[in-house]
């Protein structure tokens, strides 16, 4: 017993406030947070995916940046905010679990500065979120092939997102006394991610008062033509960050002046970002405006191969893959079949009047939009321009542009006014496209796999593209079978009689030797041109 | 072990069981499918498959609390065996979820529009469902084992969501939470399930039985004492136990896991 009672001397406590306290609860509790398992799992999910695509080489060499930093943000809201919730919620929660809250009662740190200290663990948190994030959407930044940079402010919107769901677990240890509280707000957090999925039409200024802003479009458009609000939602998601915090501080105990005053400050900075979110961008309208009818003056055009392509100051890397492309369909091809005006490849955008889902177009719309932009792709210098889009990478983009050009050489112009390729000239069409490239072969099964009635060659984001129906689509599928050098001398010997419209499929068959599917019954027959 | 034995354990068992969990968590879960078909929006199959999968969790996440038992350190020392009030617990929970799940499938098809709930595979959902609610079971029984304090819902619920996270993002040649439009995916996922279900099952079973054994002692090197430690506790005294003054042993030595 003596040596009990010699104990060694004990520091003097520090007196003053108890902000040296709060920083080391807010240093232990951080490290906590982020060895804590479920943290480590939440990171291993995020990471495994992109590791895996980076070492199998599935990774797309040509990523958009900017969109790959908003695609991040839904399942960077579900599982760090997710795990973020939860760790932070069991945290707060272990003393009342462990019977140890009773205790603190004589501790230098009172309630509300406990709570501070588990708020402020949380921005560790949220900076590790935001090197992984970094981590991933720079990978795609530093690519070669990446068209533009990421925007700053939506690259901080997920580690935000972790620290707001963060925040809310503190609150909600300090609401609910249950560690069943944060698994289900996680689940309920699931369901309304889905339900705003399935609303679909988010396109509408009031949904960016959802924590995640949804992409107004379904695919990427160049910076310039952005209309998201992005450091103003940043503001936003600040303001409800702080008026969680402060609630949680409130729930603990705080009380006075200073807590009203913070208060009032996270209440005011989170409206005035919500509502700023709000205020419709005129000038980047009337940019999509523009763009949409004549891109050609926000382009940069270059020549390679004796072919003009010309695409957005962005997206200048992506010419070299577009070219690979289209000289793999040229060496295809006898030199007689380039007639019309030289070839050109013009990079467009429906940034204007896309229709948003459920809008129905007709073939008419479809014919008058092409023609109007043939003509301003005319004025611009590059008449029957090949149109391509802003999703590049997979096999499918590959087989969708070689079909594209494959239908400028048949046909001697750009796709306008006839949609469906009948005949001889579509199974040719196919071939050439499964062709090209080492790739787009795979591409073109693709897209026969996730299609009925017809092979379709739709570019992302145009709704309407050239479509061969499959009974002229099958003998061309089983050319690419054959050996690319004899198919491609034959093609050439008869080149005008396979590209002329009205020569039937049935003469694919006889020059070929391959199978020829039996004509549909009148009424299931696809109408041509 | 005799059967009246455990008849009486059901009723104080029942007593001390946290039923809060339980039914927040079941009634999250109903509310999930509840608010769609209350509302007038005609949802699309896929879409209640995954309302469904989404209460089915709810529930699972209900069940993982239930073989919380703060008073374990007290009942250890009782003669029934451990596996015995688990047994009692784990029934009662998975009696619960299944009332719960077939609320939840009833509400779905009752508020099913145009047809949407005759495609509903129903037998398969249950299934899934079957076997989120047996691996919440089986992650609880785990961490009961591990739990010295017999607090294992915190290790078991969010162990759960990390599985269903993990789950969800297995590649295409895995999946096991396959569309309804893909039969084939579809008929693949469902055997994975019942892989599933019959290994967690194997888990939470042999997890339980486990819970009978005799409480291990561990002599502690100091002579003529005898400690009795908690069977399965993460953490026991090692070299420190042995200095020669006990009382001084600093607590920091005997660290909770992160995740307690």
């Amino acid at each position: 017993m003596t040596a009990l009672l010699a104990d060694p001397q004990v520091a003097a406590p520090v007196t003053g406030t108890p902000w040296r306290a709060m920083l080391a609860l807010a240093r232990v509790e951080s490290i906590r947070m982020l060895r804590h398992p479920v943290s480590i799992a939440a990171a291993v999910l995020f990471l495994g995916p992109w590791i895996y695509g980076q070492l199998s080489g599935g990774a797309n060499r040509y990523p958009v940046p900017a969109d790959a930093a908003i695609s991040v943000q839904i399942f960077g809201l579900l599982l760090f905010g997710g795990a973020a919730m939860v760790v932070a919620n069991l945290g707060v929660l272990r003393a009342y679990r462990h019977r140890t809250d009773r205790l603190y009662d004589v501790l230098v740190l009172p309630a509300p500065w406990r709570t501070g200290g588990f708020l402020l663990a949380l921005l560790p948190y949220g900076a590790a979120v935001g090197v992984l994030v970094g981590i991933v959407v720079g990978g795609a930044a530093l690519q070669p092939g990446a068209a533009g940079l990421p925007d700053p402010a939506e690259l901080l919107t997920t580690p935000v997102l972790a620290v707001l769901l963060g925040a809310f677990g503190v609150l909600l240890a300090r609401l609910v006394r249950s560690a069943v509280a944060a698994p289900l707000a996680v689940l309920a957090m699931a369901v309304a991610s889905l339900a705003a999925a399935m609303v679909a039409v988010l396109t509408e200024a009031r949904w960016r008062l959802l924590p995640v802003m949804f992409p107004d479009l379904p695919f990427a458009v160049p910076a310039e033509l952005s209309t998201r609000p992005s450091w103003r939602h940043l503001t936003y998601l600040a303001g409800i960050v702080a008026v969680l915090a402060v609630a949680a501080l409130t729930r603990s105990g705080a009380r006075g002046r200073r807590i009203v005053v913070a208060l009032v400050t996270a209440a005011a900075v989170a409206v005035a970002g919500g509502v700023a979110q709000l205020v419709p961008d005129d000038a980047a309208r009337q940019a999509r405006i523009a763009a949409t009818a004549d891109p050609a003056p926000m382009q940069t055009c270059q020549v390679r191969n004796g072919v003009t392509y010309c695409a957005f100051n962005d997206f200048t890397p992506w010419i070299a893959g577009w070219d690979e492309v289209v000289q793999g369909v040229l060496e295809l091809v006898p030199a007689t079949a380039r007639t019309g005006p030289p070839l050109a490849v013009r990079q467009r955008v429906w940034a204007y009047g896309y229709p948003v889902a459920g809008a129905l177009s007709s073939s008419a719309a479809d014919t008058a939009r092409a023609t109007r932009w043939a003509e301003a792709d005319a004025a611009a210098g590059t008449p029957e321009a090949v149109t391509t889009d802003t999703t590049w990478g997979s096999a499918r983009d590959e087989a969708v542009l070689a079909g594209a050009v494959a239908y400028r050489l048949l046909a001697g112009h750009a796709a306008r006014d006839e949609w469906s390729i009948c005949g001889a000239r579509g199974a040719i069409l196919v071939w050439l496209a499964g062709q090209a490239t080492a790739r787009s072969g795979d591409g073109l099964r693709e897209l026969d796999r996730f299609s009925s009635g017809a092979l379709p060659f739709d570019l992302v984001g145009f709704n309407a593209g050239i479509g061969v129906p499959d009974r002229d689509a099958a003998p061309g599928l089983a050319l690419l079978e054959r050996p690319r050098d004899e198919v491609a001398r034959t093609v050439a010997e008869h080149w005008s009689e396979l590209v002329a419209p009205q020569t039937p499929v049935e003469r694919v068959g006889e020059l070929f030797g391959v199978p020829v599917p039996p004509p549909l019954p009148a009424e299931e027959r696809h109408t041509c041109g | 072990m005799r059967l009246n034995l455990l008849g009486a354990l059901v009723r104080p068992v029942l007593r001390a069981m946290r039923r809060g969990p339980l039914l927040g968590a079941g009634s999250v879960g109903l509310a999930i499918v509840a608010v769609p078909a209350a509302l007038d929006t005609v949802l699309r199959p896929d879409n209640l498959v995954t309302l469904l999968r989404l209460a089915a969790l709810c529930f699972a996440v209900g069940v993982a609390f239930v073989l919380d038992d703060p008073a374990k350190p007290s009942t250890a020392t009782t003669a029934v065996p451990a596996w015995a009030a688990g047994a009692v617990r784990a029934t009662t929970g998975l009696v619960a979820a299944a009332a719960e799940w077939t609320m939840a499938v009833a509400l779905t098809l009752a508020g099913a529009q145009e047809g949407t709930g005759e495609a509903l595979p129903v037998r398969d959902l249950t299934l899934e469902a079957a076997a989120a609610v047996v691996l919440a079971l089986a992650f609880a029984v785990l961490g009961w084992a591990r739990a010295p304090r017999g607090v294992c819902g915190t290790v078991a619920a969010p162990a759960l969501l990390v599985a269903a996270a993990a789950l969800a993002l297995l590649p295409q040649r895995l999946a096991l939470l396959a569309s309804v439009d893909d039969p084939a995916g579809w008929a693949a996922a469902h055997r994975r399930f019942a892989v599933l279900l019959v290994a967690a099952g194997a888990v939470a079973v042999t997890g339980l039985a486990l819970g009978a054994l005799p409480p291990r002692t561990v002599r502690v090197r100091r002579a003529g004492t005898r400690m009795l430690l908690m069977p399965w506790s993460p953490r026991r005294p090692r070299s420190s136990a042995g200095s020669t003054s006990w009382s001084r042993t600093p607590a920091s030595r005997t660290r909770a896991p992160p995740w307690s």
